[in-house]
């Protein structure tokens, strides 16, 4: 067993958190260790455990997030230092603090891009010097991504903002901030955290509580459902829809849908692995789902859909942008001349326009993840100039908000306009998507689909999990938005029923998981962002 | 003040119970467009610098909240 473990360490496909051994082996093993030591030193377990999670993945590339931390490390006492001289005025500090701040940011932003986006500059140059017949060459590096390098780089640079805006203290303790940055559950897919939200609670070495470890294995066990029940049945029908792709509208259309469902099922299955993770050490990291598809429009999606990569956006990008002295002038110009209403709506556009350009980038180096970023950019754009003019037809109509039509029309419309975000996300190139996206509309028949259903790698009994699974999804979302009380109505059972309901769910996840067949249920699909 | 502050709150959302309402970020009432529009007009309305570092919760989620803000940076 423990070989096994080893030689996934040699190989690199690391110790994902959806493969039996994360849960039953290495987090037990992990808490176990960490409860047998004393207090003092029970942080250096979980740095053990942080590296060698990290090392199983990426072997020597560990310096990166040693990088990152060191960087975060020394730029935070230098600007706090800063700060601590009241020899030089106020005015000067600042400045020299925000020259420190934007040094030590575009480090880590090289680093991000020489590591991740190397290639894909170096043929893009290629590309605009052959158009004006230059005869600019590159030759790949194809370099090794360090693994969670787009996590810790944003994490890094939230802990240096929030220590030049004085939100925080730089922090002294150089374990501290590297036990922040390489917490093996977040290390993968996030949530991307705030270092005030957990690094206390991280270094303290507070024993694990019974409690915790209850609630913290509840979790992962509902992540597990998600990702091993659901989204990995679909992973081998996207994957086949994907790639014979452009023979019908009806297969576009059932790619779309089947991956959005897989991504969704994927990545907040595998955030409540990740959460319930730091829940058995009593680390309460910040919530990156919140259903989702029960969103009014595009933007109130993205609060609800990789909630934290949104909030970091909106705090480092969106708010500075807007706020800039150059901006707030423009805004103003631009509301003195033509009005309130558009000055409200162009002013934040560049803002927005840096947002979704660093959403897409941040996916990776393709011309598809970029475009997504631009496809919400203008879909939130439109929904802001819309929303008025449909507010004001919604009172002539005499039709409420919250009514029926209304929310069933808001729904339909976003499921759709999602489902052909993912596509596009998904598809090997943009033309593949676009021709997609163009059979939808122009050449399509359900009975393409109905025909085909076999032969997408999914039996009759696939099927039927990945729908009744689906279903129970649905059902405890719809309570979840309703504020129903799940997990508090659960735990007022006696405890035969608790532990019988516990054992089904067990079960369930051993006898309906996709496991075998050469499937291989490490790829999880944020971990390679 | 409080007054104009409100004016210009209401201006913006007029849905909005501004008077009673004491979570107007964290409950999710005021979107980060409301909140640019607000900050841009307050700038101006009291000769104010509002940064990125104010932006939180805790000085948005209610009127009097805002005051205090408003008036704490009107005092610098």
């Amino acid at each position: 067993m423990i070989n096994h473990f080893f030689d996934f360490m040699r190989s690199g496909t690391g110790v994902s958190y959806a493969v039996w051994y994360y849960p039953a082996l290495f987090l037990p093993l992990v808490l176990l260790f960490y409860q047998l030591i004393p207090r003092t030193f029970r942080r250096y377990v979980l740095l053990v455990a942080n590296l060698l999670f990290y090392v199983s993945f990426s072997g020597l590339l560990v310096i990166f997030p040693f990088l990152a931390s060191g960087i975060s490390f020394g730029a935070g006492l230098l600007m706090e230092s800063i700060s601590g001289n009241k020899e030089i005025k106020r005015k000067e500090r600042t400045k020299k603090k925000k020259q420190v701040l934007a040094a030590s940011i575009v480090l880590l932003l090289l680093i991000l891009v020489i590591m991740k986006y190397a290639d894909f500059v170096g043929l893009t140059i290629v590309r605009i010097s052959q158009a004006f017949h230059g005869g600019f060459h590159w030759n790949l590096l194809e370099l090794a991504v360090p693994v969670g390098i787009s996590y810790f780089t944003l994490e890094s640079i939230a802990y240096l903002t929030d220590v030049f805006r004085e939100d925080i203290a730089a922090e002294h303790d150089f374990i501290k901030l590297l036990l922040f940055m390489t917490f093996f559950p977040k290390l993968l897919e996030g949530p991307i955290s705030r270092y005030n939200e957990i690094a206390d609670r991280l270094s303290a070495g507070e024993p694990v509580r019974a409690n915790d470890l209850a609630v913290g294995y509840q979790r992962i066990l509902w992540g597990l459902f998600k990702k091993l029940v659901i989204a990995d049945h679909l992973a081998p029908a996207v994957d086949i829809l994907f790639q014979n792709n452009i023979m019908d509208g009806s297969l576009s259309l059932a790619a779309a849908v089947l991956f959005t469902l897989q991504e969704y099922m994927d990545f907040s299955g595998t955030i409540d692995i990740v959460i319930g993770s730091g829940m058995t050490l009593g680390i309460h990291m910040h919530e990156n789902f919140r259903q989702p598809f029960f969103a009014k429009n595009a933007s109130d999606f993205w609060r609800r859909w990789h909630i934290t990569l949104g909030t970091f956006f909106k705090d480092y990008i969106f708010y500075p942008v807007t706020l800039s002295k150059p901006v707030m002038k423009f805004t103003k110009k631009i509301r003195d001349r033509f009005g309130k209403y558009v000055g409200n709506l162009a002013a934040p556009a560049l803002a927005l326009f840096l947002v979704w350009l660093s959403n897409g980038l941040w996916h990776g180096p393709r011309w598809t993840y970029i475009f997504y970023g631009m496809y919400y950019f203008v879909l939130i754009e439109l929904e802001n100039i819309v929303e008025g003019p449909f507010l004001f037809l919604l009172e002539k109509m005499k039709l409420k908000e919250t009514s029926v039509p209304v929310r069933v029309f808001r729904f339909v419309k976003l499921f759709f306009l999602v489902i052909i975000g993912e596509m596009f996300f998904r598809a090997d190139t943009f033309s593949v998507g676009f021709e997609m996206f163009k059979q939808i509309f122009t050449n399509f028949h359900w009975n393409v689909l109905t025909d085909n259903l076999g032969l997408l790698g999914m039996d009759f009994w696939d099927y039927w999990t990945v729908i009744v699974g689906t279903l129970v999804v649905i059902i405890i979302s719809v309570l979840k938005e309703r504020g129903y009380p799940i997990r508090a109505t659960l735990m007022s059972k006696p405890l035969v029923v608790r532990m019988l309901f516990w054992y089904a769910c067990v079960f369930v996840i051993v006898l309906f998981g996709a496991y075998g067949n050469g499937y291989d249920a490490a790829g999880m699909i944020y971990a390679k962002f | 003040m409080r007054d104009r502050i409100l004016e210009i709150l209401q201006d913006q959302r007029p849905d909005i119970d501004f008077e009673n309402e004491t979570e107007l970020v964290s409950g999710g009432l005021l979107e980060s467009f409301d909140i640019v529009s607000i900050v841009s007009e307050l700038d101006d309305e009291f000769d104010i610098e509002i940064t990125p570092k104010e932006l939180k919760a805790e000085n948005f989620d209610s009127l009097d909240a805002l005051t205090k803000l408003v008036e704490s940076l009107s005092e610098e």
